[in-house]
């Protein structure tokens, strides 16, 4: 998800049935479990430079659920960085992505999806160069082209 | 803040330029005093022809001091104009297409086209009709006179960094492209829309070095926009460079 356009959520409390969705909720034991350092850490083992989460728990029909929050990356793709166990064969140097519209995770394997997430990060980055610029003057700010509209008072 | 400035002429009555200077960074008092205002426009408006661009009245009853601009005007002989120049270096200047406002040239640009443009779609037509003309060279003389009189005050310093230059044409439908009664001229090219603006954004380094090319972009931009796809630019180069060397 932290290489997915705008990041995601995942809400654990609620299970994908055959036909409908299963809203059982976590129980506060199983709440407890989580941590939001202890999380951080342990999926930041895996990434790099570093995914953005953040923990929430929110009630709905009396029934308490975690969401937890993965941001898009900031500047440079998540990458895989260590070899993880054999189960969930996460690998050192591997780039994941999460297909639009499927729940899953993949490896990028195809060019397309190579592509793709140079794109985003390379948007990024000329975003961020803009921001930059801006704010130290190299780039005419918004406001700088108002000031000018204001100064003709309507002239 | 007033929702409109009443001006001293009636030059927005009629067809019109408007002609903008914006600089990429404001600055309320980049240019620290108004009588520095006054003096840059003296020492860099341009006086290749008998009319001053921007043309800056003697008349003290034809000047205006704000609190962080100048101003001059003028209403003589089809030259209705204003400008202002404000102390951020903001340009702004709005002046009568001349070949429109003088009764005189229309109507002799009105005879010269109705003489040239004989054939097909024009044969029989009612010139009478026609709104107004844009007189070639002095279209390309007055965009040359606009990129120029930017290069002079990017030479002062005023303009350090990127600059816009926004030119528009308003009230313009209908009007046609017209040339001199010596100049070959068999196709009616005609403006289909009632303004025309366009921006161009250009660093001081390519304004002082190449400010005719830029000129000309913007020449063609417009005569694009009348229909006229193909026009020459070795020939339009020539006059533009007859004209900055007096020679027209």
């Amino acid at each position: 998800m932290g290489n997915l356009r705008d990041g995601g959520v995942i809400l654990i409390g609620v299970a994908e049935g055959e036909k409908s969705w299963e809203i059982g909720g976590m129980s506060d034991e199983h709440l407890d479990t989580y941590d939001v350092d202890v999380v951080n850490d342990q999926v930041n083992a895996y990434v790099s430079p570093h995914a953005n989460i953040t923990l929430a728990i929110l009630l709905a029909q009396s029934k308490k659920f975690l969401a937890i929050e993965v941001r898009e990356f900031t500047n440079s793709p998540l990458v895989c960085k260590k070899n993880g166990p054999t189960e969930t064969r996460l690998a050192a140097g591997a780039v994941y992505v999460r297909p639009p519209g499927r729940a899953c995770n993949t490896r990028v394997t195809t060019a397309e999806q190579m592509h793709d997430l140079l794109e985003l990060a390379a948007e990024k980055r000329a975003r961020r160069i803009i921001e930059v610029g801006t704010r130290v003057g190299l780039v005419p700010s918004q406001s700088d082209a108002q000031r000018f509209d204001d100064e003709l008072e309507g002239l | 803040m007033p929702d409109k400035i009443e001006l001293p002429v009636p030059v927005l009555k009629s067809p019109h330029w408007r002609v903008r200077f914006i600089p990429d960074v404001y600055q309320k008092e980049l240019v620290p005093s108004l009588r520095e205002c006054l003096l840059l426009i003296e020492q860099t408006k341009l006086s290749i022809r008998g009319w001053d661009y921007p043309h800056l009245s003697r008349r003290e009853s034809e000047r205006q001091i704000g609190s962080s601009w100048i101003a001059s005007w003028s209403d003589y002989a089809g030259h209705n104009e204003y400008w202002r120049f404000y102390q951020s270096s903001q340009f702004i200047h709005l002046f009568s297409i001349h070949e429109d406002a003088n009764p005189e040239w229309k109507e002799q640009l009105r005879s010269t086209a109705k003489a040239h443009l004989t054939w097909g779609n024009d044969k029989g037509r009612d010139w009478s009709q026609v709104p107004g003309f844009i007189h070639i060279p002095n279209f390309l003389y007055t965009v040359t006179e606009v990129f120029e009189f930017a290069a002079r005050l990017c030479e002062k310093g005023v303009y350090r960094r990127q600059l816009s230059i926004s030119i528009g044409l308003s009230k313009i439908n209908g009007f046609i492209l017209a040339h001199n009664w010596d100049r070959a001229w068999m196709n009616r090219y005609e403006a289909t829309e009632v303004n025309l603006t366009n921006e161009w954004r250009v660093t001081p380094e390519e304004l002082l070095s190449r400010n005719k090319e830029h000129a000309l972009t913007a020449v063609l931009w417009f005569f694009e926009r009348f229909g006229w796809l193909n026009p020459s630019k070795e020939i339009l180069t020539r006059d533009q460079d007859n004209f900055i060397n007096r020679r027209f």
